[in-house]
């Protein structure tokens, strides 16, 4: 139980390969923070600069307002579960989950009572005198938790933890360490290059590339109003469709022109394009797959496009189509808003019409990538 | 057939041949009998050979099952007094016989089962002729007779004359029990020196790491000898040779013992690192992650090297006999008992040497014998998702 406060750290290997980059965070405490980013965006690298496990090259991390810098990672009082679990293999699971009370020298009743508490949460009671090879990897992911979560420790690190099971014990686990959180209620930080994790778990996610913080915010914020195109790209499964256009502003009334189409934005997006003053300009728009439709051929906003793969998820329809001028834009579709007829039609190779409403766009900057509504 | 197959069946097509005319000079020699019947006999050794050959070309050439099969039942018989060596032989004639339409002579698991057999009995014998050369010695140390060298390999006499005087007459059992010392301080002082120095050069990065590790792989390829003259100087004035020399050896085996450190840094580069790095969080340090981790999961490396630790002065000659020089308080069994095989003592001697011998092996091989069941393989099963 404890806030985190990194103040410009830095990692830099060897000498000029800059890992991490001025992260700068607040973690309140009891908050669940989790970084997430494509691999070798320094996710890890910072969370095990938390941890101690790497030197910190600049800036400060501190733990509960000390800084925890220069201390070994056993005095810093954090718990970590690492992506290959990192069982002590030639230990029973209860002496696995025992190992930090034992050298903390915690009389044995107590060590007993805490062992046995956390393998019940976990519902690993009945394997706590087996050895590590003898658990399946839920199981041993399980214990990697047990132990981390006997130590009562301030602030409790997660270093992919769910990357190495399954996808279906992947979504049990996931929704095994909501629960986890609410009974344990102390800090988390969880690193994932996985977005449904993020999203589905963090109070705030950061999402990082290349060393760099790209955004900080509520998985609703992330979502809803990316700082920049990568964000935009990141979050949200399959991704934001991305193409170059002209935003126009006749008469008050702002349009972008998508491959010849002509779509009118309203709602909150022309207001806030409005305050912003932004006049007549070529960017790059963003519209995410599950906010195209279908149109009529005659529609002045429809958009022409060719099926290139039909992909039926079940619930809904991913369409991958390719646009007259060879962009490739993915449109996901509800099964249910289509008819027999109509979904019979949607073949590879078919022309299809596709339109977006006016007030779900993300609108970029060409060059800078940012958000212009930001 | 297997080109393998082959060459052993006409390797023991020839090999049978001269077999068999050992054998007939044999019984002609102690029967004295010759003339016609040795004839007969030299003739009738052919039979087989000739019978050999034109099985081996007939199956090679066979088109069908019943064209082959009696080849086949001939060249089995033939084989089977060298069984171990041409069941592979038999195997592929039996496979040949097979790939044919008809009843199978022998199934897939009876073929199977005919390999292994060919390499227990082809392992067995190369253990036999190993094993050789030990019972050779065995027999030396309880012959009784006398005590020089002879030509035969049985004692006529059995007794443990030999034991008995190397215990009563000579100084045996002091230099015995200087290696004894010797093997235990070197194993238990090496141990830690090599297993720290790899634990280090394979956990801690430091800088010139590489470079250290480079120097002592090439100071490694030096002879140990050639540093003798100087160890000598240095050990004399300390007054660590003669009859202190165990002292100043158990020095000399430990000090550079470093040095081998590839082996179980090898294999602690093997445990995952994040074992480590999960104990750090836990609130470990260095030295408990060694012996509570480490030194657990690397039991076998552990064990070797407290065995090479411990076997090094039973078999060390030349420094030891440089640093002992003719002290026999100080003398290892090594140093004592090369004495005994000179061109003066050999032939009074040379049996004691051999019992002597059958005295070192069991210090050796109870060690062994002790620590081999933590031989355990796999220890680090499940410790982490590969």
């Amino acid at each position: 139980m404890a806030s985190v406060k990194l103040t410009n750290v830095k990692k830099i290997y060897g000498k000029d390969t800059v890992a991490v980059q001025d992260f700068n965070l607040d973690i309140a405490d009891k908050e669940f923070i989790v970084f997430v980013g494509p691999s070798g965006c320094g996710k890890s690298t910072t969370l095990r600069m938390i941890a101690g496990l790497e030197d910190i090259s600049a800036g400060t991390v501190e733990i509960d307002g000390v800084v925890v810098n220069d201390l070994q990672p056993r005095d810093r009082d954090i718990a970590m579960v690492f992506q290959n679990y990192a069982l002590y293999p030639h230990l029973t699971v209860f002496e696995n989950m025992a190992f930090s009370l034992r050298l903390k020298k915690v009389p044995q009743e107590k060590v007993y009572e805490k062992v046995t508490q956390a393998a019940e949460v976990l519902g690993i009671t009945e394997y706590l005198t087996r050895k590590p090879r003898a658990l399946s990897g839920g199981q041993r992911q399980r214990v990697a938790i047990g132990r981390a979560m006997v130590r009562d420790s301030k602030v409790f690190l997660m270093d992919e933890p769910l990357s190495n099971l399954d996808a279906k014990l992947r979504n049990q686990m996931r929704a095994e360490i909501i629960l986890l959180r609410q009974k344990i209620d102390t800090t988390f930080i969880y690193v994932t290059h996985d977005q449904t994790e993020a999203m589905t778990l963090g109070d705030r996610i950061v999402i990082m590339k290349d060393g760099f913080v790209m955004q900080v915010g509520t998985p609703t914020e992330v979502f809803d109003m990316p700082d920049n195109l990568f964000v935009a790209e990141f979050i949200g499964a399959p991704k934001m469709n991305t193409f170059k256009t002209d935003l126009i502003c006749e008469n008050g009334k702002y349009y972008v022109t998508p491959y010849g189409a002509k779509i009118e934005i309203t709602g909150k997006k022309a207001e806030m394009l409005k305050e912003k003053g932004i006049s007549s300009r070529s960017l790059i728009l963003g519209v995410r797959p599950e906010h195209f439709k279908i149109a009529k051929k005659d529609d002045p906003s429809a958009i022409p496009c060719k099926i290139t793969v039909n992909e039926m998820m079940g619930s809904e329809l991913h369409l991958h189509v390719v646009e007259d001028n060879g962009d490739k834009l993915i449109v996901r579709i509800p099964t249910i808003s289509l008819d027999d007829e109509e979904r019979n039609s949607l073949v590879y190779g078919a022309t299809i019409y596709v339109t977006f409403e006016g007030k779900v766009m993300h609108f970029f900057d060409e060059e800078t990538e940012k958000n212009l509504l930001v | 057939m297997k080109t393998l197959s082959k060459i052993f069946l006409w390797i023991g097509i020839v090999l049978g041949f001269i077999s068999c005319n050992m054998a007939i000079n044999l019984v002609a020699d102690s029967f004295s009998v010759g003339g016609w019947w040795l004839l007969l006999m030299r003739i009738l050794s052919v039979v087989p050979v000739v019978v050999g050959i034109i099985s081996i070309l007939k199956i090679e050439r066979a088109t069908s099952r019943k064209e082959l099969l009696p080849y086949a039942i001939v060249t089995i018989i033939l084989c089977s007094p060298l069984a171990g060596i041409f069941m592979m032989c038999i195997k592929d004639v039996v496979l040949k016989l097979n790939s044919f339409k008809g009843k199978s002579l022998l199934g897939a698991k009876a073929s199977r089962r005919l390999g292994n057999i060919a390499v227990y009995v082809a392992l067995v014998l190369i253990t036999l002729i190993w094993l050789f050369p030990f019972f050779g010695i065995v027999l030396e140390s309880f012959r009784v007779e006398t005590t020089a060298q002879v030509s035969y390999l049985w004692p006529k006499e059995f007794g443990f004359d030999n034991y008995i005087r190397l215990f009563k007459e000579t100084d045996f059992f002091r230099w015995f029990v200087n290696t004894g010392i010797m093997g235990i301080a070197t194993a238990f002082l090496q141990t830690i020196f090599v297993l720290s120095m790899s634990y280090v050069l394979s956990r801690l990065r430091f800088k010139g790491r590489k470079g250290l590790m480079n120097f002592l792989l090439i100071l490694g390829m030096f002879p140990g000898f050639l540093t003798m003259l100087l160890i000598y100087k240095v050990f004399s004035d300390f007054g660590l040779t003669e009859s202190m020399a165990p002292i100043g050896l158990i020095i000399v085996y430990c000090a550079s013992s470093g040095m081998g450190y590839y082996v179980s840094k090898g294999f602690f580069d093997t445990i995952p690192k994040s074992l480590d790095e999960a104990a750090r969080v836990d609130g470990a340090t260095r030295f408990q992650i060694f012996y509570k981790l480490i030194l657990p999961l690397s039991k076998p490396i552990v064990i070797y090297t407290i065995l090479m630790g411990f076997m090094a002065p039973w078999g060390d000659f030349m420094l030891a006999s440089y640093l002992i020089h003719e002290n026999s308080q100080g003398m290892s069994v090594a140093v004592g008992m090369f004495e005994w095989l000179s061109k003066t003592n050999v032939n009074t001697h040379y049996t004691m040497f051999c019992a002597a011998g059958v005295v070192i092996a069991i210090p050796v091989t109870a060690v062994f014998l002790a620590l081999q069941k933590y031989y355990v393989e796999g220890v680090t099963g499940g410790a982490v998702k590969g």
